[in-house]
């Protein structure tokens, strides 16, 4: 409705992309239905290792890109991990 | 419940366990205690300003040194204390209030803790730097946070940890709504949902639906800062503040709807009676949820650039659902047999004071009278009876509520009603004061006034309730002191209350619940069983 009021593209775009973004949550969290019997993680070394990889990738901006090129990596690493852990 | 496989090896308890584990207690537990931490780091800054501000004249800190605090202190409590800890009640209750027996996407929920731990560090360590913290508000308004008004290291590492700390909420939010969708027991339907399950799932869309907008802010931000110019042109400040405030209002009810569910809650079972209008209460969340994401321009009233016929209406029709809320909060009581509880105690204080916040919002979202108070401490009082005298209240009705069922133990009555009046007392002498100050004009934002205006007087009361709340709040961590030390055993259900959450243990095992789940026909299922034995 908005879209009557203004032309402003920024502020027209935000609600549909927001819609985007849950549209695809909602998608995964569809798949998520349980699925009787399953492994649950005790522990996740990939979730932790995942955060420092993103705050790394962050403080790239500040620290300069080696930081940024060590988050990657990191990040690289536990998504590796994430994938063996789900495998168990 | 879920079905499961236990792994074959013990629970994590070291110090590792705190760091990697994914039960979603600890995982909750963890981020609570984290938000805590920053919230009494937050009410440090917030008295600071205040003794700055007591009387005119610069006293303890410069006048670059006060932008740090306020900037600081507003990051702090919304990104990193009263956002996190709503999510923290949302990771533990939710699964256990649907019956299940772990979190959906317990890696991703491990990870929104992290980021938030993380993203919390980044922000603080501008204090650090040469030029100190991020000082543009916690908005990060463009153009005070550009490059060239606030340059150094500090604003870049406030940008950083704000992306981080939203990319936290989407995550921590994500595994709840994939909860909700998957993972409730059977008989367990969407209208058999417990209001605070319900009241979490409506916080967690608004938080995928808007927090990414806060992500994309601070990394289009922070690009400009390192010479992209992207808000540098005449549109650019109203385009960030469009993309700011997308996130920026929807945030609101973030900080809301978590603790008007609890309360809905903590009323019904302190009267023994059911929801009433439960469905009623549903439709008005959803209503709410939809108009929270059409109100954003309010915000900008005074800059011109926004339809601000369009955004006072969706603003202004906030009021319906909240009405509607605040009917069934009314409509519960009436006729029950109410219990004065402390938990009690705090939902009714919350009931009352976030009306303040709420009736003073109508009036801001009037641009005639919003031109008035805009970027005054009328504006500073009306945001903090939602969030402080609102929500907090909203929050420890919550924590007083569940902590029997969190640590097996009930905290002390006696403090806990020392806890509630100091609280009230110390919020009305802060915030009343403010009203009056804005309206006569003293702008937020600053760090001193001309004795001239008068102000004086007011801003020493506003100092002397601060101090007040931080009294109550250090009456609280006493309280938590004791107990830990010498609470009486709560027992599986201390209340009486209603839903699945107090079928299981105190605390609850590592999949919730060992005996089967009570038969699910209302969202009540608790207050059936007794309904039952009594017939």
């Amino acid at each position: 409705m908005l879209v009557l009021w203004t032309d402003d593209v920024v502020a027209v775009v935000l609600l549909p992309g927001a819609i985007l973004v849950v549209l695809v949550v909602a998608l995964g969290a569809a798949r998520a239905r349980d699925p009787g019997e399953r492994w649950v993680p005790e522990a996740s070394a990939s979730a932790a290792l995942g955060a420092g990889a993103l705050a790394l990738l962050a403080l790239g901006a500040v620290a300069g890109l080696w930081a940024a090129l060590i988050g990657a990596g990191l990040l690289l690493l536990a998504l590796i991990a994430a994938v063996r852990e789900r495998r168990g | 419940m879920s079905a499961t496989i236990t792994p074959p090896y013990a629970p994590v308890r070291s110090l590792v366990g705190l760091a990697v584990g994914t039960d979603h207690k600890g995982v909750a537990l963890r981020l609570g205690g984290a938000a805590f931490a920053f919230f009494l780091a937050g009410g440090i800054l917030a008295l600071l300003m205040r003794a700055e501000l007591a009387q005119p004249g610069m006293q303890i800190t410069s006048r670059g040194g006060y932008d740090q605090l306020f900037s600081m202190h507003g990051s702090t409590m919304i990104y990193l204390f009263v956002t996190p800890i709503a999510l923290a009640l949302g990771t533990y209750f939710v699964p256990l209030q649907v019956g299940a027996a772990e979190i959906a996407w317990p890696r991703l929920n491990l990870l929104g803790f992290w980021l938030l731990v993380l993203g919390g560090m980044i922000m603080w360590s501008g204090f650090l730097t040469r030029g100190g913290a991020g000082s543009a508000a916690w908005t990060g308004e463009y153009p005070q946070s550009a490059a060239i008004h606030s340059p150094g290291a500090g604003m870049d590492l406030w940008c950083a940890g704000v992306a981080l700390a939203g990319l936290a909420g989407i995550a921590l939010a994500a595994s709840q709504i994939a909860t909700i969708a998957g993972r409730r027991a059977p008989g367990m339907t969407l209208l058999r949902m417990p209001v605070f399950t319900w009241s979490m799932l409506v916080t967690c869309l608004m938080t995928v639906a808007s927090f990414p907008a806060l992500v994309l802010a601070m990394a289009l931000l922070l690009a400009d800062r390192h010479g992209a110019a992207i808000f540098d042109s005449a549109g650019g400040p109203a385009a960030y503040q469009n993309i700011f405030w997308f996130y920026g209002h929807p945030v609101v009810y973030v900080m809301f709807f978590p603790f008007l569910g609890a309360v809905l809650e903590v009323v019904s079972t302190f009267s023994g009676r059911r929801v009433f209008g439960y469905r009623a209460v549903v439709i008005s969340l959803l209503v709410f949820t939809a108009l929270s994401m059409s109100v954003w321009g309010h915000h900008m009233f005074t800059t011109g650039q926004v339809a601000n016929g369009y955004f006072s209406l969706t603003s202004t029709m906030l009021a319906i659902p909240a009405g509607l809320e605040y009917l069934a909060m009314i409509g519960t009581m009436v006729g029950g047999a109410i219990v004065l509880r402390t938990p009690m105690l705090f939902a009714l204080g919350f009931i009352v004071q976030f009306l303040v916040g709420g009736l003073s919002g109508i009036y801001v979202a009037s641009p005639p009278l919003d031109y008035h108070v805009h970027d005054s401490y009328f504006v500073v009082a009306h945001f903090h009876y939602t969030l402080l005298a609102g929500s907090v209240f909203g929050l420890f009705a919550a924590v007083y509520y569940w902590w029997p069922k969190v640590t097996g133990r009930l905290l002390f009555e006696r403090l806990g009603r020392v806890h509630f009046w100091l609280f009230v007392l110390g919020t009305h002498l802060t915030f009343i004061p403010q009203f009056v100050l804005g309206y006569e004009g003293m702008p937020r934002r600053v760090a001193d006034y001309s004795p001239a205006y008068g102000w004086g007087g007011w801003n020493t009361v506003s100092t002397v309730g601060a101090g007040i709340v931080a009294l109550s709040v250090v009456v609280f961590i006493v309280n938590v002191a004791l107990t830990s030390i010498a609470g009486r055993p709560a027992g599986a259900d201390p209340w009486e209350a209603h839903t699945l959450e107090w079928a299981t243990t105190s605390p609850p095992p590592r999949h919730n619940f060992t005996a089967a789940l009570p038969a699910i026909r209302s969202p009540a299922p608790l207050l059936d069983l007794r309904e039952e034995a009594i017939l």
